[in-house]
């Protein structure tokens, strides 16, 4: 569903993706993670279309993101690590804008159906501006899945979102995968990406060291126990 | 009381070592602009202060009347800066105490808001004083050198000049916080249907009260002896404006001392009020309102109501194209916020001014009695102002239309459509907005100038290829320099590329009417305007292209 081919970016002399090969399935849920500056972001804007890669190219659902970018991006559901928009638009506002700029048919009963999924209602028509972190994400979550893609994207899905939410946000992505969908998750919450991805990726310094499952994560480093937060530091130390 | 100094000079420190960074990183784009800004305010000021010195000098030809002659340039002046910079000043305040990256941070340390509200206000000090060293410092140094006064005297007109300009900042800045605490950075309708409403009815009002009725006639009725007494009926010497203060100290330091000491200490002691006042105001608000505007409306005072719930009929409802709904938001996101409402009702407030000056101005009586005076003519040099106007409104409002976009650029360059959606309507909304200032232009002139039909459809004629050219060259030099990170519009178009921008509309002015002075009264079916049409299509055209190719090539 999602092809990367020696995807590489360049920042000056600064490599900030190196030649990154990945090729996520349909239903799959993949986790991304690295330390800080590793070109998770870099990678997952690359994916989206919103940075141009210095060499290499995506495909998504077979379509080069370069060549087909609309066929492309109608399948996708971004969710950026920092979901701002414009500070003077209301919730509600923005979900409909979101379902103009998608087209989306019937948009008003799919946005009564989505404010179902987080108990936002009654925050919904302040400012964008006025909201806190936790429900900018809410919305941006909200947004993403409001053209009902095929593919989700997303930096960081939890952060900012209390346990409650954070739990919804885990059991809708699981279900979005067990119906066929794809995910591509992007965090720093290990337990979170333990807990949800059949598969993972690991880069440092825009190299993808590893990708593969837990299970076989383990075995290369040939530890018996431990939880993804060890086996990671291990790794990348 | 040390504690607060060191920390209010820290918070100095930091905005001048950011200054000079510029410097030493080699920020040319930024250096550049200063060195526009800077050759600018050099043009004006030396055009200040040689116009000013032929005045003094042709008045100085004429002691019979030189006292009052003086005395009333000097007043006119005076008036004239004190309104600019409380202009200036509001405007600048909106922005200036409400909208900076830096306040969640500074609220969140130890710092009481009032240092933080004192280190916004000792910048729009620095900000809002151009007409201060623009128009004021030139016209009092020709008034020293065209009389040969002492550099003590020169200095103490400096410091009532000062003592103006600083009454205007205070009163711009209690406006301001009043505004604020009223309404939020996001207006309410009502407060903001009511500035666009009510500035009109103020500068009716201010034309009717600064220029007496039948202008001319009095003047030729009048001997020169009676145009003192005349002079002295005129509103900008009334004795509640500070500006009046200033040119009674400056005027009678020489003749009578003791009226100008008193003239300078009631001055200082509007000052020392209005300072009190804003002091207890900032004690008693600044808090609330910054929280208000910045870190979220629920945690403000607990009477601030919550908003009234989504009006289903207000936006986006049913499915529209990618073109309405942009504009839609623009006109949303624009009628909400609060500075660009007043910066939008401010440039409003100035066109009408002028219209209304004109109109109180007896024209056709001026036409008889000066040789070289015509209607068409006027109509001529209005059609001018109003190329000016609209490219003044294009750098203010179109050229940071795309720059505006990088808040959701996540979002719009992710999606499925075609960035050219976002740039035509933006270029349609741009073009459309300038022809309908160019039609308001056309048709106040019309009215006044007492036009023919036909006069007044080759003006809105001509206006509509020019606003195309300019709403063109403004959005297109704000997509290729568009910048993302900036939250405020008003220092997008100061930036580079609105210098840029700026300069190109005017060499396209330039050409425009070198093309029209000569043709104004031609049928609009002729081969002038067809060179006119082409003109503005040739700079729109080579303006898109190269804009589009850029916005295809957005990263976020």
């Amino acid at each position: 569903m999602i092809k990367t081919f020696n995807l590489t970016k360049r920042f000056g002399e600064i490599t900030a993706v190196d030649n990154l090969n990945l090729h996520i399935k349909k239903g799959e849920i993949f986790g991304f993670i690295g330390p800080n500056g590793a070109g998770k972001t870099t990678t997952i804007k690359m994916m989206v279309g919103i940075l141009a890669p210095t060499k290499g190219r995506v495909e998504i659902d077979g379509n080069d993101l370069a060549k087909k970018p609309l066929e492309a991006k109608k399948i996708i559901g971004y969710i950026p690590d920092e979901p701002y928009v414009y500070p003077l638009m209301t919730g509600r506002e923005f979900l409909h804008f979101v379902g103009q700029i998608y087209q989306v048919k019937d948009k008003e009963k799919k946005i009564k159906k989505l404010l179902k999924i987080f108990p936002i209602e009654s925050m919904i028509d302040g400012y964008f501006q006025d909201f806190s972190r936790g429900t900018k994400q809410k919305l941006a979550i909200l947004a993403a899945l409001l053209h009902q893609p095929q593919i989700l994207i997303i930096d960081e899905p939890i952060l900012g979102l209390d346990p409650a939410s954070s739990q919804i946000t885990k059991d809708l992505l699981k279900k979005f995968s067990q119906k066929g969908g794809t995910v591509f998750i992007s965090s720093h919450t290990l337990p979170v990406v333990e807990e949800i991805c059949h598969q993972i990726g690991i880069i440092d310094q825009g190299k993808l060291i590893f990708k593969g499952t837990i299970g076989e994560l383990k075995k290369k480093l040939k530890s018996k126990e431990g939880k993804l937060e060890e086996l990671f530091l291990k790794i990348t130390q | 009381m040390v504690e607060d100094i060191r920390i209010f000079l820290i918070l100095q420190k930091s905005k001048l070592s950011r200054f000079l960074k510029i410097f030493k990183e080699k920020d040319w784009p930024k250096i550049l602009v200063m060195v526009c800004f800077l050759l600018v305010a050099l043009i004006l000021a030396l055009t200040t202060y040689f116009f000013s010195k032929s005045a003094f000098l042709f008045i100085n030809h004429y002691p019979q009347f030189l006292e009052s002659m003086l005395f009333y340039t000097l007043l006119g002046w005076f008036f004239l800066i004190f309104i600019l910079t409380l202009g200036s000043s509001l405007i600048s305040a909106l922005q200036n105490f409400f909208v900076q990256d830096d306040d969640r941070l500074l609220l969140s340390l130890p710092i009481k808001p009032q240092i933080i509200f004192e280190s916004r206000l000792i910048d729009l000090i620095t900000l809002s004083g151009w007409p201060v060293f623009v128009f004021g410092l030139p016209l009092l140094w020709a008034f020293k050198k065209s009389f040969q006064f002492s550099f003590c005297y020169f200095f103490l007109s400096f410091l009532a000049l000062i003592l103006v300009y600083l009454i205007s900042v205070l009163i711009a800045s209690i406006v301001s916080l009043k505004i604020i605490s009223f309404t939020g950075q996001s207006g309410k309708k009502a407060v903001n249907l009511s500035v666009l409403i009510g500035l009109p009815i103020l500068a009716w009002a201010a034309t009717n009260v600064l220029i007496p009725a039948n202008l001319v006639e009095t003047f030729q009725k009048l001997e020169l002896s009676q145009i003192n007494r005349f002079l002295k009926l005129l509103p900008i010497n009334s004795p509640f404006f500070p500006s009046t203060w200033a040119v009674n100290f400056i005027f009678y330091w020489t003749i009578k001392p003791e009226f100008a000491i008193d003239n300078l200490i009631k001055l200082f002691l509007l000052l020392t009020v209005l300072t009190g006042f804003l002091y207890w105001l900032v004690n008693k608000e600044y808090f609330y309102d910054l929280s208000k505007v910045r870190i979220g409306y629920f945690i403000a005072r607990p009477q601030d109501k919550r908003r009234p719930s989504f009006n289903k009929k207000s936006f986006s409802y049913g499915l529209k194209s990618l073109k309405t709904t942009f504009l839609e938001k623009d006109l949303l996101i624009f009628s909400r916020n609060q500075a660009e409402i007043y910066q939008a009702g401010f440039i409003f407030f100035m066109i009408l001014l002028y219209f209304l000056i004109l109109d109180k101005i007896p024209l056709e009586k001026l036409a008889e009695n000066l040789p070289y005076f015509s209607i068409e003519k006027l109509m001529g040099m209005n059609f001018i102002f109003g190329a000016y106007i609209l490219a003044l409104l294009g750098l203010r409002f179109v050229f940071p239309m795309m720059s505006s976009e990088g808040q959701a650029g996540w979002l719009l360059w992710s999606a499925p459509f075609s960035k050219k959606e976002i740039f035509w309507q933006k270029l349609l909304t741009g073009w459309g907005f300038l022809t309908l200032i160019g039609a308001i232009v056309s048709l106040f002139s019309t009215l006044i100038l007492k036009l023919n039909f036909r006069l007044l459809t080759n003006q809105f004629l001509f206006f509509l290829p020019l606003a195309l050219g300019l709403a063109s060259i403004n959005l297109g030099f704000g997509a290729l320099f568009p910048d993302f990170r900036e939250k405020n519009l008003e220092k997008i178009s100061t930036s580079a590329g609105g210098i840029l921008a700026t300069a190109l509309s005017l060499f396209y002015i330039f050409l425009f009417n070198q093309l029209l002075l000569f043709n104004f009264d031609k049928p609009f079916l002729s081969l002038f305007y067809l060179l006119i049409w082409l003109l503005s299509a040739g700079v729109a055209i080579f303006l898109s292209v190269i804009s589009l190719f850029k916005i295809k090539r957005y990263q976020f």
